[in-house]
């Protein structure tokens, strides 16, 4: 078990490494360059020129790879240089304002993809069991930036019950208008995972129930509410965790988009900032930070499934 | 052979119906896509223009048919480049274990690492926007996943008994993979290929919506909802007609996959993604 | 914990119902929906919209531009010039306070200039103010400047936006403390999300009736839209023309919108072809009609011009017909007689993230068909343009805001050695350049007047480009929003305003 953990830490170490050197690759290869972008149009080449050499541009790229690596490990994004302000601190701000949707959408997404695929897998076939199918089918269907617009001009231009912009400080606003923003692009980011994790939770419901352990439980005459909590339910989760690993992903690009849309000022809407600026260091700086997450969700993933799989005899191998 | 499920024949009809609508749309459109009608902006939908009329009097309808070819190139287009490329990798990290299975997987753990938005933005703000090149960015995005999909398959296979049999009658590594491995990896490759293409048409989409696709005057359906939004208070259905066919041909699309699942294996109705 | 089924149903409602206290306007805070992030705090370096209106709330000139375009003191008391236009000497208002408290005194003012001045700042606006040769500070509320050439409209320019007088012992801390003498102190920003500032409560004016004022960065449009209806916003910044129709309809909503002489156009390229040949050039102003791009660009927010002088400007060329019909058969004909039989087939390149001027794109695309222009659209990030685009490209979209004068929106742009003119569409015309100079030397505007007609007459049969229109600004505000105008250089003067 702890080979297992070292070496998944390992392989998560070398990723996010690979991931600076990629990241760096990538923004560096992209056309434009940042100098211009802050001198506007009419530069002059020699104005360029002092400007890249001010801020560093002009040095060989492994060297400005490595100051930025090594300023990485003790912490420091350097400067944005667009906005003349250390990088470090808009990220992190960024990132926790990100964090407060991610963490209500996934806790969202547990507890109802969970809860109504459990519940769709014992009332199999009634009307709501029914009814539930079709709106996973709808929701899944539905790209992200539509459901914004979607929801935008029913809730907020038709209806006008919900305000449209998505932020306000939890203690200037006070609890309930911090909450009401939230409502809005809270319910577009988790209404397709819910319905992705539903569905899971009900086929692999479904497919426990009918397996061998749990007739083998029912012939032994074991009350049907502990089949399902002892036998059933252990076996749908652990697809469910996995998703949810992966789902974290598709949040994450989800969050990109509902964060432009509903004007919350996350990490999604700094990164598109920094892209159309071409700000490099916070260009680099928010995608490590979210491609770390995104990487650690795995491995958490991951680990949790090892960790669930010993006790749980699983049909088959997974996928 | 089941007997064909209910499911794929509802999806895999109206997904032949856009296609056909898709092939057909230059033609059988009522308007020009293109035309400036200047008398006839903003108009909501009637009897003339069945979708209503955007900021330049194009007819919305005419539009979303000129359209239509877009998402369902991007989606299968796309798709495809992931399978060409990812089922062979994943195939050759299965028999061959070792280094190269090694190499092969970490090199997929660093592009699954990053978040599919992100790639394509990456992959796109390097090169000149298009449809070809969007197609190429989504496809690689999902090589990845197609390499692990392929990998387990393989693996699954080779433990079977008729490749052990191939193997003591002396037949070499490539032979094995095509002969007695790829014939029997179509199944759930074909399923996980269909799932993919509902993945595919909302990544190309949402990439076109952020202005990376084709180019205007191009009525791509993402496309034209990004340009619908300086309009949505005042004339929602530039937006609403493309999202809805969108959404239809993701449900449809998604439904045939369900229902090749069904068809072609049962089994894997209970596996995670 | 289960939430009773019925309970549960009930809480959107619950939520929705709660009173909306903080929108009610005890506070006295103004807010304000901009479009895109600030990127500077620093008056040297502002280039956008947002950040000029950033600029007029905590700095102050020498001289401020009312919203006729006329100039006023500010900073400066009174000035005198010497009959040969390159001496002028400005006299300081005396017990104006930064707001870190220290009074305003000459060397603040030869320091912002300096700096401006200096090329390691990156200042855009440099060569606007490359006439200045020395400063002299004889006692500390005088300024004299020695100009290397002639200018009559020196005090116009020392309006604008990029030399706000800061404070020389506070230069580095202005790109996250900006300290100024404005009628508002800066609070804080948060980048994406908002900028606060409060009242400046030692003020050399009447301090402001408002408590502060919130810029809050939303981008989306609908959503500015909906905010300023349901009472989450006050003010909209720069409405644009596509829904200034669904606002004018809203109850407690009112909008305001000027004239203005920012314009938009198609640059062309007049040293590479095809745009080289001013027989082509010319043929795309005649092949689409301008008022037809307005009203289909603009929905009739904003009117066809020659060049950066604006309709309602009194320079305006007005004997100048502008057709209200293409004459395609005259564009054929230069084509033809330009060496192109049949179609012509040039990228145009467009910005992505400016609806506008993607609307002036598609539209010219459209239009020029007929006449045998096959423009091949590109949308590329307005960031890559400075890099790729500017002074490269055969023929893109842009547009310029408003500058505080007539020579200073013209001469850089059109002069054969202005200074943006290289980066731009590489124009020469002996005629322009003779208006443009004679322009210059003249404090008599009759004078001027006559000269800036013949350098019109000029462009229209020699166009640099396709200068589509000069387009209208407008904002929307909220009704209890009193005392407030609509500056056509796009920035709030909010001494006087408060919410009711």
């Amino acid at each position: 078990m702890t080979s297992f953990l070292a070496r998944r830490f390992a392989s998560v170490i070398f990723v996010l490494w690979a991931m600076t050197v990629l990241v760096f690759a990538i923004v560096h290869v992209l056309p434009g360059s940042v100098a211009h972008m802050i001198l506007g149009e009419f530069a002059t080449t020699d104005a360029i020129a002092a400007l890249e050499e001010r801020l560093g541009l002009n040095q060989p790229l492994y060297v400005q790879y490595w100051t930025w690596f090594t300023g990485l490990l003790r912490g420091d994004f350097g400067m944005s240089l667009t906005m003349e302000r250390p990088a470090g601190p808009v990220i992190l701000e960024a990132l926790g304002r990100s964090a407060i949707l991610a963490s209500i959408s996934i806790v969202l997404v547990a507890i109802l993809g969970i809860g109504l695929g459990i519940h769709s897998a014992t009332h199999v076939g009634t009307w709501s069991d029914r009814g539930l199918t079709l709106m996973q089918y709808f929701f899944i269907a539905v790209p992200e930036f539509f459901w914004c617009i979607l929801v935008i001009i029913f809730f907020a231009v038709w209806l006008g019950w919900l305000p449209a912009t998505g932020y306000a400080p939890l203690h200037e606003a006070g609890f309930w208008r911090w909450a009401q923003h939230l409502i809005l692009p809270v319910s577009t980011l988790v209404l397709g995972l819910i319905a992705h994790v539903s569905r899971l939770v009900r086929s692999s419901m479904l497919e426990a129930i009918e397996s061998r352990y749990v007739l083998a439980a029912r012939a032994k005459g074991i009350p049907e509410r502990i089949v399902l909590r002892r036998h059933a339910l252990p076996n749908a989760l652990l697809p469910a965790i996995t998703v949810l690993a992966v789902d974290v992903g598709i949040l994450i690009g989800g969050i990109v988009v509902v964060e432009s849309v509903f004007a919350f000022p996350g990490l999604g809407r700094m990164l598109i900032y920094a892209i159309d600026n071409q700000d490099i260091p916070l260009m680099m700086g928010g995608m490590i930070v979210i491609t770390a997450i995104y990487a650690l969700a795995n491995l958490a993933a991951d680990i949790l499934y090892a960790v669930l799989n010993p006790r749980i005899r699983v049909s088959g191998s997974a996928g | 052979m089941n007997r064909i499920p209910r499911t794929l024949l509802v999806g895999g009809v109206i997904v032949g119906v856009i296609c056909i609508l898709a092939a057909l749309g230059p033609w059988i459109a009522p308007f020009e896509p293109d035309a400036f009608n200047m008398r006839a902006r903003l108009q909501p939908p009637s009897t003339t223009y069945w979708f209503g009329t955007d900021e330049f009097g194009r007819d919305v309808f005419s539009r979303v048919l000129a359209g239509a070819h877009h998402s369902l190139l991007m989606g299968f287009g796309a798709t495809i480049i992931s399978l060409v490329i990812g089922v062979p990798l994943g195939l050759i990290a299965a028999f061959r274990r070792g280094w190269t299975e090694e190499a092969i997987m970490r090199g997929v753990d660093l592009m699954i690492s990053i978040p599919p938005v992100l790639l394509g933005l990456l992959i796109l703000a390097v090169t000149e926007p298009g449809l070809l090149k969007t197609m190429l960015a989504v496809g690689l995005v999902y090589v990845p996943i197609m390499t692990r999909v392929a990998r387990a398959v393989g693996l699954d296979l080779l433990a079977e008994d008729f490749v052990e049999a191939a193997r003591a009658r002396g037949e070499g590594g490539f032979h094995i993979l095509a002969r007695e491995i790829l014939p029997n990896a179509w199944p759930p490759l074909i399923v996980e290929t269909s799932l993919r293409v509902t993945f595919a048409i909302l990544l190309g989409s949402a990439l076109s919506f952020l202005g990376l696709g084709p180019q205007p005057p191009d009525s791509e359906w993402g496309l034209m909802i990004a340009e619908s939004r300086p309009f949505i208070s005042e004339a929602p259905w530039i937006g609403l007609a493309p999202g809805l066919c969108l959404c239809l041909l993701l449900i449809a699309v998604n439904v045939v996959g369900e229902g090749l699942r069904d068809l072609l294996d049962p089994r894997l109705r209970g596996r995670g993604h | 914990m289960l939430i009773p089924r019925r309970a549960a149903l009930a809480l959107p409602a619950l939520l929705t119902a709660m009173p909306d206290i903080a929108s009610a306007q005890s506070s006295g805070v103004l807010r304000i929906a901009m479009s895109t992030n600030l990127r500077n705090l620093d008056p040297a370096k502002v280039t956008i919209g947002e950040e000029f209106a950033h600029v007029v709330f905590v700095f102050n000139g020498l001289t401020r531009m009312r919203a006729d375009q006329s100039i006023e003191p500010e900073l400066a008391e009174s000035w005198t010039f010497s009959p040969d236009l390159k001496t002028w000497e400005f006299k300081l208002r005396r017990g104006v306070k930064f707001h870190h408290g220290r009074e305003m005194v000459a060397n603040d003012v030869i320091a912002t200039y300096r700096r401006i001045l200096d090329p390691a700042t990156g200042a855009v606006s440099r060569t606007n103010y490359d006439m200045i040769e020395r400063m002299e500070a004889p006692d500390p509320y005088t300024v004299i400047f020695r100009l290397s050439y002639a200018y009559g409209g020196f005090a116009d320019i020392l309006s604008d936006r990029q030399v706000k007088i800061i404070a020389a012992d506070r230069i580095d801390d202005l790109a996250t403390n900006p300290i100024g003498t404005g009628p508002f102190v800066f609070r804080s920003y948060a980048p994406g999300d908002r900028i606060v500032y409060a009242r400046n409560p030692n003020s050399w004016e009447a301090p402001t009736k408002l408590d502060g004022v919130e810029m809050r960065i939303l981008p989306e449009m609908s959503v500015r839209i909906a905010a300023i209806q349901a009472g989450d916003l006050d003010v909209v910044w720069d409405l644009g023309p596509e829904n200034i129709r669904a606002l004018r309809e809203a109850r407690n909503v009112r909008v305001d919108s000027v004239e203005t002489a920012s314009w938009d156009g198609a640059i062309l390229n007049n040293s590479i072809p095809p745009f080289n040949d001013v027989r082509v050039r010319l043929a795309l102003n005649l092949a689409v009609s301008k008022a037809d791009v307005a009203e289909a660009v603009l929905f009739g927010e904003g009117s066809p011009t020659h060049s950066p002088i604006a309709p309602n400007h009194p320079f305006f060329a007005s004997d100048i017909i502008i057709p209200a019909r293409a004459d395609l058969t005259r564009a054929r004909r230069l084509l033809r007689e330009a060496g192109h039989s049949g179609n012509i087939r040039v990228p145009l390149i467009i910005p992505v993230g400016r609806p506008v001027r993607e609307r002036l794109g598609v539209t010219l695309q459209q239009m020029a068909r007929t006449a045998g222009f096959d423009f091949d659209i590109q949308r590329v990030p307005f960031s890559r343009y400075s890099a790729e685009v500017a002074g490269k490209a055969p023929a893109y979209i842009d547009g310029y805001f408003a500058r505080p004068t007539v020579d200073t929106a013209t001469f850089p742009f059109l002069h054969s050695r202005g200074s943006q003119n290289e980066r731009l569409w590489k124009y020469s015309d002996p005629r322009v350049d003779a208006a443009l100079e004679a322009a210059r030397l003249s404090g008599d505007t009759e004078v001027q007047k006559t000269h800036y007609v013949a350098m019109q007459r000029a462009m229209v049969e020699n166009p640099p480009g396709y200068i589509a229109y000069a387009q209208r600004f407008a904002c929307a505000y909220r009704n209890s929003v009193r005392d407030i105008q609509t500056h056509p250089m796009r920035w709030f003067d909010l001494r006087t305003t408060y919410l009711s």
